[in-house]
């Protein structure tokens, strides 16, 4: 394990990377969302006048709030992101050592549900009856879009991490 | 990796765009948005919950129609009556069971000073404070007043006093970051859905 050359300071580095990454491509959907609806509501109700001041100040603040949020969200999920970096090494190398792609993915999607569930556990024992499902937009926004998202960064962690892995290989390979 | 690197230095560099174009050309329009500088001065009853360390803001808006037809929009305000007006499916992403009234609900037509308000389903709340029918409505020292310029045209100004300049690093940062911008969002999304709703035939 020492010899590879993803050490588990890469791991983490790279996985809150992919973590950050995660969190601002969330918030651009989240931000056009709230702009588009907001602008079509404002659209419908302002006169032409006084309509682009009020869409250009409504636009900027949602995305500034957005920004600040985001930043903020970064910084907390950059922590997570390293973790699972690590774990997903940890992981693939120790069930995965002659590094198969499919194999690495399976591997991926599996740790991927199981830290999830670990969140979501620890999330739901933080929040209890907060966590509801009498709004579906509610539901969606605070944790089926973010899991979709963290599961698919960890299945390209872990994509990124076997093709170092390989090409790690490759480049041994002559000399062995 | 490279490209995620690349996609986490644009991002940066577009909010801190997108923060210094707030700061400086957006802020202080959303502070005073649409109220004159006579608006701006006006005293309002509620004024006296107003300490002079606090931010305020003052924003108008021109509603086609008489203050006898805001006016019931205003008194049914509250999460426990009539909704905001404002974007309720915003409101609903943090779980506040936010439903703006789409008609006008008797029950809720006479609010009188002491009525507790609610901000959201078991979050805030706020009593009224003042209240004189077609004319202004007070929770705490956030009033709605309607100045009546003839039978058709109203302008409606709305007051906000919202933090102490005196707080914490950390109370500031949350205040100018994310409540400020993110107030004015939903009090501008108000102020229109009252004069979209005063103003349907």
């Amino acid at each position: 394990m020492k010899n590879t050359v993803i050490s588990n300071k890469t791991a983490a580095y790279n996985g809150a990377l992919i973590a950050v990454a995660g969190v601002f491509a969330y918030s651009f959907a989240v931000m056009l969302y709230t702009i588009i609806r907001t602008s079509v509501s404002i659209c419908s109700i302002m006169p032409s006048p006084e309509r682009s001041k009020i869409l250009w100040a409504s636009g900027f603040s949602v995305a500034y709030s957005v920004g600040v949020f985001s930043f903020l969200m970064a910084m907390v999920s950059s922590m997570a992101g390293a973790v699972a970096g690590v774990i997903l090494r940890r992981v693939l190398l120790w069930l995965n050592p002659d590094v198969h792609l499919s194999k690495s993915i399976l591997i991926s999607s599996i740790v991927s549900l199981v830290l999830l569930l670990l969140l979501y556990l620890v999330l739901y024992i933080l929040l209890k009856e907060r966590i509801t499902l009498q709004y579906a937009g509610t539901f969606l926004f605070w944790y089926v879009f973010p899991a979709v998202i963290f599961f698919i960064a960890v299945l390209i962690g872990g994509a990124v991490f076997s093709n170092s892995l390989m090409k790690e290989k490759t480049n041994k390979t002559p000399k062995d | 990796m490279r490209r995620i690197r690349k996609f986490i230095k644009y991002s940066l560099i577009f909010y801190a765009i997108i923060a210094l174009v707030y700061w400086i050309f957006i802020r202080p329009v959303h502070m005073s948005w649409g109220a004159t500088a006579a608006e701006q001065q006006m005293k309002f009853p509620a004024d006296e919950f107003i300490s002079p360390d606090r931010i305020v803001t003052t924003r108008a808006i021109a509603i086609h129609s008489s203050a006898e037809k805001i006016w019931p929009w205003i008194a049914q305000t509250g999460q426990n009556r009539g909704g905001f007006n404002s974007y309720y499916w915003l409101e609903n992403l943090f779980a506040a069971s936010m439903h703006n009234a789409d008609s006008i609900v008797p029950q809720w037509q006479n609010p009188v000073p002491g009525d507790t308000i609610y901000y959201g389903e078991g979050e805030g709340y706020e009593m009224i404070s003042f209240v004189k029918r077609n004319e202004y409505y007070a929770l705490g020292g956030w009033t709605f007043y309607l100045d009546s310029l003839d039978t058709d045209h109203t302008r409606l100004i709305v007051r906000y006093p919202s933090m102490e300049v005196k707080q914490s690093v950390l109370m500031r940062a949350y205040y100018y970051g994310l409540f400020e911008p993110l107030h004015f969002i939903m009090e501008s999304g108000m102020m229109m859905g009252i004069k979209q709703r005063a103003e349907a035939k």
